[in-house]
């Protein structure tokens, strides 16, 4: 019996033991990566590293845009069980904020999961311990993109979105190159989350390279400043300012207004967003008279030394309407860089008809209209030249003075630079170099060298050191004369068409100056815009009046600062 | 065997496992340590970066230019 009992017994506990033994079996043969991965899941803590974006340099290494590791101090409300004390305790901790200020952003936070208090502080490493000891308070960091110069250079430099993605300007130009990739690492860690070992190794973090520009920063404040002060004087609608270097087409500073900051993108203007410079054709008016004379000396329409009857005032005929001027009584007989200096329509309308619609067109192709000039910012837009079976009697007299023609402020100024650099095109760019995070060049952006000319080296000399300085000694672009220094430009006050009546806004214009300095070998190209200035101010609307003092106070200043 | 001899391989055997979980510590605390440092240098790194902003801010043309205008307000 007793034998009985016992062999029961054994059994029992054997056939416990074999029990065990099958689910020991299941659970390793075939429940084991099921459970592998629980036990990894709870051992594990995988680290992603974000790259720091690359920084935005001008000319010589002066920051535009970078950025840097903000700390927000925030507080989980739910995980807090006296808020008061730890408010207290916080206050002791850092200066920023009295226990009041964190006890009302803790109880008035909207999410019991989070509360920000104290967003973009410095702490040291103390403090950071300090904190993160604290029951239901922690330390949140972001990357934020910083802007020294502001709106100043807010068009040219662009900005980003909350995720780190570049969304205008160069910072959406050259995101891929900006914006690094990310790195990753896997550990195992301890109960207390602390990493003890390394699991997998994805990358290392690489941070975004950086990009040289050719902006200068200090001609860049010169020209926002100068603008700024005539969009304000003249209460303009909008302006644009730009100063290019017309050898190699690097562009020095560029500025549109109305600005906006770029760190600080909810309060601005939808309208203050797009760059002027590149996104508003306008019939540029005036501006571009000496663009077609030099194009008409070229194909030996017109020479120099010609004289033109300018029909005192007023010129009409079959086919191509009537055309006057802006002086009251016109002009006589002037000669062809008289016809610039006083800005003749008529005289400029005779060199059109002169020329003929197929030779006018081609120039008007050749400089570059009609077509992006493939500077390194987003949103260009092309311009209008209408192909030539649109041309009419009217268009063949009217382009030669700025009209049916549309053109951004870009391409004036690359049109001028041709004249300026002797009759070679260039092509404006704004990135000189691109540097990795080490500081190791990676990439640089050698100007195009363009082999050929447009009108030879003796028009567009003849151009800019005898008509141009003229414009500017005796014509109606006196106000952007500099002592002891020979400005050349040309000014320009050009209608707005008016796209409900149809025609031409009789109220409001584009008043415009392009010029440089000095004459023979010009170091600059500098464009000053202004859109729609205020006339019932009684200060003047035209260009000579609203955009010639400030671009004389630009050339005037940079001619200081590069030391010419 | 004799019961010394028996004794002897007991305690080497305890050693063995005693120095494996004390040196299997170890790594995982010199590693705890060397990511510390890593996550430092990084921090100072940023810190030293938002130094060389700082001192940006300050001399940048804009800044400049504000500071002069503030200057020549006051004097006006």
């Amino acid at each position: 019996m007793r034998n009985k009992t016992a062999l029961i017994f054994l059994s029992l506990i054997g056939a416990g033991f074999i029990g065990v033994a099958v689910r020991c079996f299941y659970l390793q043969y075939y429940k084991n990566d099921y459970f592998q991965q629980i036990s990894l899941k709870a051992q594990r803590s995988n680290f992603t590293q974000q790259p720091k974006r690359g920084a935005i340099l001008d000319c010589r290494g002066r920051i535009l845009a970078a950025s840097y590791v903000s700390d927000t101090i925030f507080a989980e409300p739910r995980a807090i069980d006296d808020i008061k004390k730890t408010a207290e305790v916080l206050a002791g901790i850092i200066d920023a904020a009295g226990p009041l200020e964190i006890t009302k952003a803790i109880l008035t936070a909207r999410n019991a999961g989070y509360a920000p208090i104290i967003a973009d502080i410095r702490l040291t490493d103390a403090q950071r311990k300090q904190i993160s000891s604290l029951q239901g308070i922690g330390i949140e960091s972001k990357w934020k993109r910083y802007y020294p110069l502001g709106s100043a250079a807010a068009h040219a430099v662009g900005f980003i979105g909350t995720d780190e993605q570049g969304l205008a300007g160069l910072e959406l130009q050259y995101d891929k190159i900006l914006r690094g990739t990310f790195g990753s690492s896997s550990f195992f860690s301890d109960s207390a989350r602390r990493p003890v070992k390394l699991k997998s190794f994805g990358d290392f973090a690489q941070d975004g390279s950086d990009i040289v520009l050719t902006l200068d920063s200090t001609i860049q404040e010169i020209t926002y400043e100068a603008l700024k002060k005539q969009v304000s004087e003249f209460g303009a609608e909008s302006g644009v300012a730009m100063v290019i270097d017309p050898c190699n087409g690097a562009v020095l500073a560029l500025v549109s207004l109305p600005g906006f900051n770029p760190s600080d993108l909810k309060g601005a203007d939808e309208k203050s967003l797009g760059n002027h410079m590149l996104s508003d054709p306008f019939e540029p008016g005036s501006i571009i008279k000496p663009v077609i004379a030099a194009w008409a000396i070229e194909t030996e329409s017109i020479n120099p030394n010609d004289t033109i009857f300018c029909e005192n005032g007023s010129y009409s005929g079959k086919g191509f309407g009537t055309i006057g001027e802006y002086r009251e009584g016109g002009y006589g007989t002037l000669s062809i860089s008289g016809v610039l200096s006083h800005s003749s329509n008529i005289g400029m309308a005779k060199i059109g008809q002169k020329m003929g619609s197929a030779k006018l067109y081609e120039g008007l192709k050749l400089f570059g209209f009609g077509r992006k000039t493939g500077i390194d910012i987003p949103g260009e837009d092309s311009g209008i030249v209408w192909p030539l079976k649109f041309w009419t009697g009217y268009s063949v007299a009217r382009v030669p003075f700025g009209h049916e023609v549309s053109t951004t402020s870009m391409q004036m100024a690359c049109a001028f630079c041709t004249l300026a650099n002797h009759g070679r095109p260039i092509k404006p760019h704004l990135v000189k170099a691109v540097v990795n995070s080490d500081g190791n060049k990676i990439k640089l952006q050698e100007p195009a060298q363009m082999a050929t000319f447009i009108v030879n080296e003796k028009t567009a000399r003849w151009i800019v050191e005898k008509a141009l300085v003229e414009v500017v000694q005796e014509g109606t672009g006196k106000r952007a004369a500099i002592e002891g220094r020979q400005v050349w430009g040309k000014t320009g006050t050009a209608n707005i068409a008016d796209k409900s009546k149809g025609g031409y806004d009789e109220e409001n214009y584009v008043a415009s100056f392009i010029g440089g300095c000095p004459a023979d070998e010009p170091a600059m190209v500098v464009l000053v815009s202004l859109r729609k200035p205020n006339r019932s101010l009684g200060k003047g609307y035209a260009g000579g009046a609203v955009a010639a003092p400030a671009a004389k106070e630009i050339i005037e200043k940079t001619l200081t600062y590069l030391k010419l | 065997m004799t019961s010394y001899r028996y004794i002897f391989v007991v305690l080497v055997i305890f050693l063995v496992l005693i120095s494996t979980v004390y040196l299997r510590r170890s790594e995982n605390r010199e590693f705890y340590k060397f990511r510390n440092s890593q996550v430092k240098e990084a921090r100072l790194k940023q810190q030293l970066w938002q130094k060389q902003l700082q001192l940006e801010n300050y001399i940048n043309p804009a800044s400049v230019s504000n500071a002069v205008k503030e200057q020549t307000n006051k004097r006006d």
